[in-house]
């Protein structure tokens, strides 16, 4: 069972990997073509691991329901706003789910319109609320408590002014300040973060590739 | 004055903050106002190769790679790219690869091409959303037409005159990434050297900070952060639109916010100073 | 992201009249023809219903919340359910495999991802998840032997061999300028390292910081490129130094590493300041659509 469950995973993840590290040195017309077969194969697998993430959704809001769990009017509301998307896909404004989807973007029971007016203002709307919070959390927690602190909060405020047209007004330094901070220290800190994380991977990559790092085989 | 104050003050309910954030850009949205707006180099860098590219009838390839989450944000910076293409020529090609971002880029891209009265098939293209992210990059590198092998309504791109002799990204005169994640630093990474095209990324404000070292080293050949970048990238085409207009709220709640954490910062070292008296008054 | 409160009476009212008030001003746009009274015009309401319905928790947490939440959750469902059946399982997949269009041949090739992704949508039984670790077995393969040289490529040899090269560039003054600037900042880490860290004259350390900070602030206004390049690879070699927890930070080391915090918080402020712009603006989206879209009482300039 060992090898079944094991043996052979870890076999393909190393066989895979230096295919892909081989062809990627060998320009070979061969060598190109299993790139591109592999590539596209896992390409195509990650279409399915959508399917993972909504399956388990679907469980979560369904055991929520059937176990009348507190909130379970949520989840029946959840389901309902999930087949009637399902539906108006299947019927596609008449043209079924076979059918490339129509643009009919001003009628009902289409994708475009529940896309345009349901599903595109409730994405934005969750995303900016985050702008509240933010405000709120630099009035309260910005403090220049120490060196570090204060060259957190100065920077913050140099590129906040900097980057909209009121820093201009108040000098003509502070834009090119503000530009000088993104261009000089942070990108010497990114560039330094990038080059960590690109050591991190490589080595995460042999590491898989070898066989010792197995966590993604998950549990036994 | 009191200690009791200054708690108050530094205690107070964050809905008081909201509302004046709320207040201060209605405010400034509502009255008009002359702010100017100064473009940088990567944003003319950004422009000028689009220019270029339209003048001796370029191809561009645009990848929407964002969701309506910063739909926002980032929508005025791909119409505004798109209209400056379309205005001098450049022939454009649309994908996505944001999951959610399909009908959102086909719909800009169908507004502005509408705008400009451009002809579908010859003039622009839209082949929809692949997922993959990375591997989708890599497949559009090494064989273009196995990754999108059909437009968003299905037509095979080899039946389209705009895609039909596309084989590779290095077939594209520029390739823009409109992005709210990691597709510009992936795009560098995976494709620019390898398949030799040039890459040029509008990102969120979020991302911007990220991007600095790979313009420097040449990888990312033009660049706009953020709405700023895109009212800048509009002010410097001629075509201002919701990005310039946008830059007055956000100079008005950006000002706020400075004075929030100067304001907080007083009193919290008032708070301090006040304790630290009221301490030694008690010994005394 | 929101502890859970008691809902009082003022609550109610609150959301009562937020509610009333929608529904007036829906009635009163309808009446006076800015909305269509079509789909287009229903979508507009919907839409701006969901946009203050999700802006009440601002107020308060809240049931109108919620329930848009769910909403949404479920629309992203059908919707995803949608974009991969149209863009991936329908054309590349089943048509490719069984119906190719007239001209092609069948491509069985792609039984393989179908088998693999199969697989990998197991993971959700817990009898038979295992199976699964085949796909992820490839997927990782595939990922991690693209990811190496691609890195090493792009990153690794690239970054490095430019902040390296760079430094000294331009007119003789400004290298001039730039090689006493590295001067006195490698003059001061060994000072702080030898002297000022011990010594009760640490106030010393100012006869350095002052003019180094001249400097920097100089060259910046004069857009001196030869001193942003050593001051790039200064940085990079005090975050590296930082993030090397192999060695212990003291000695000459500690100093430098202390430089690479400051350089890391100067960086932390910037896409501070980077990020409230970035929110700011979607919240400045989402009002122009309720001025401009829905109530219609602003022009686009």
């Amino acid at each position: 069972m060992i090898l079944i469950k094991r043996t052979l995973p870890l076999a393909i993840a190393f066989i895979c990997g230096l295919l892909m590290i081989a062809s990627f040195f060998i320009p070979h017309q061969f060598s190109e073509s299993v790139y591109k077969e592999m590539v596209t194969t896992t390409r195509i697998i990650y279409a399915f691991a959508a399917l993972i993430g909504l399956i388990s959704l679907l469980r979560l809001h369904w055991k929520r329901i059937a176990f009348k769990r507190e909130g379970y009017g949520f989840s029946l509301l959840f389901f309902g706003a999930f087949l009637f998307t399902l539906s108006a896909a299947i019927y596609n404004d008449g043209s079924w789910f076979f059918n490339q989807r129509e643009h009919g973007g001003g009628y009902p029971l289409t994708i475009p319109w529940i896309y345009d007016y349901v599903f595109l203002p409730a994405g934005a709307t969750m995303f900016s609320i985050l702008a509240f919070f933010i405000a709120s959390a630099s009035f309260r927690t910005f403090r220049a408590r120490t060196l570090p602190a204060t060259l957190l909060l100065l920077a913050a405020t140099v590129v906040m002014l900097g980057r909209v047209p009121v820093g201009a007004y108040i000098s003509e330094h502070v834009p090119i300040l503000a530009s000088w901070l993104m261009d000089v220290p942070n990108a010497a800190v990114k560039r330094a973060i990038f080059i960590g994380v690109a050591l991190g991977v490589i080595s995460t990559s042999l590491r898989i590739i070898f066989g010792i790092e197995r966590t993604y085989l998950g549990g036994e | 004055m009191q200690r009791a104050t200054t708690q108050k003050l530094l205690q107070m309910d964050r809905r008081w903050i909201f509302l004046m954030v709320f207040v201060s850009i209605l405010v400034a949205r509502l009255i008009p106002f002359d702010l100017p707006i100064d473009p940088g180099p990567n944003v003319r860098a950004m422009a000028d190769t689009i220019r270029e590219v339209g003048e001796k009838g370029g191809r561009l390839l645009i990848s929407f790679d964002y969701e309506p989450g910063t739909a926002p944000e980032l929508d005025p910076m791909s119409k505004a790219i798109m209209r400056h293409a379309f205005k001098h020529g450049a022939k454009v090609v649309g994908v996505t690869l944001a999951q959610n971002g399909q009908d959102l880029a086909e719909r800009n891209m169908r507004f502005v091409a509408e705008e400009y009265g451009k002809e579908y098939g010859t003039e622009w293209a839209f082949l929809g959303y692949k997922p993959g992210f990375v591997t989708v990059m890599i497949g559009m590198g090494q064989d273009f037409y196995s990754t999108f092998s059909k437009d968003s309504e299905g037509r095979d791109i080899r039946s389209i005159p705009l895609t039909r002799d596309v084989h590779s990204l290095s077939d594209f005169d520029y390739v823009v990434t409109v992005t709210s994640n990691k597709a510009c630093e992936d795009y560098v990474i995976y494709t620019v050297e390898k398949y030799k095209y040039t890459l040029g990324c509008g990102v969120t404000g979020v991302i911007a900070p990220d991007i600095f070292p790979f313009i420097q080293t040449g990888q990312v050949n033009g660049f706009l952060g953020g709405l700023a970048g895109a009212a800048e990238f509009e002010n410097y085409v001629g075509e201002t639109d919701r990005a310039a207009v946008g830059m007055r709220p956000q100079s008005a709640v950006h000002a706020l916010l400075v004075l929030f954490v100067l304001f907080g910062n007083l009193l919290f070292f008032l708070d301090r100073y006040l304790a630290r008296r009221d301490r030694l008054r008690g010994q005394a | 992201m929101i502890a859970h409160e008691e809902t009082s009476r003022t609550d109610y009212f609150v959301w009562g009249a937020v509610i009333a008030l929608l529904v007036i001003v829906n009635v009163g746009l309808l009446a006076t023809g800015r909305l269509p009274a079509n789909w287009e015009g229903l979508g507009i309401m919907i839409a701006a219903g969901i946009t203050i319905g999700m802006y009440s928790v601002l107020y308060k947490d809240n049931v109108l919340f919620k329930a848009v939440e769910h909403v949404f959750i479920g629309v992203s469902g059908g919707y995803m359910l949608f974009l991969q059946w149209h863009n991936v399982f329908w054309p590349e997949i089943i048509q490719k495999i069984f119906v190719p269009e007239p001209g092609d041949p069948h491509d069985f090739w792609r039984i393989i991802p179908l088998v693999l992704g199969i697989l990998m949508v197991m993971r959700v039984s817990k009898k038979i998840g295992w199976i699964s670790r085949y796909t992820f077995a490839w997927v990782m393969g595939v990922s991690a032997g693209l990811a190496i040289p691609k890195y090493m490529e792009s990153i690794i040899i690239k970054q490095t061999r430019y902040t390296v090269q760079n430094p000294f560039v331009g007119e003789t003054f400004d290298i001039a300028f730039s090689a006493v600037f590295l001067g006195l900042l490698v003059s001061y880490i060994v000072l702080e390292w030898l002297v000022f860290s011990t010594s009760r004259k640490s106030w010393l350390r100012w006869l350095l910081i002052v003019p180094l900070t001249i400097m920097t602030y100089y060259g910046t206004i004069v857009g001196m490129l030869s001193l942003s390049n050593v001051i790039v690879l200064v940085g990079v070699l005090s975050v590296l130094v930082y993030f090397f927890f192999s060695i212990e930070h003291k000695g000459p080391i500690a100093p430098v590493s202390k430089m690479g915090v400051y350089f890391l918080m100067i960086s932390f402020g910037a896409s501070f300041g980077y990020t409230i712009m970035a929110r700011m603006s979607l919240f400045i989206g989402r009002l122009e659509f309720l001025l401009q879209d829905w109530l219609g009482v602003l022009s686009s300039h």
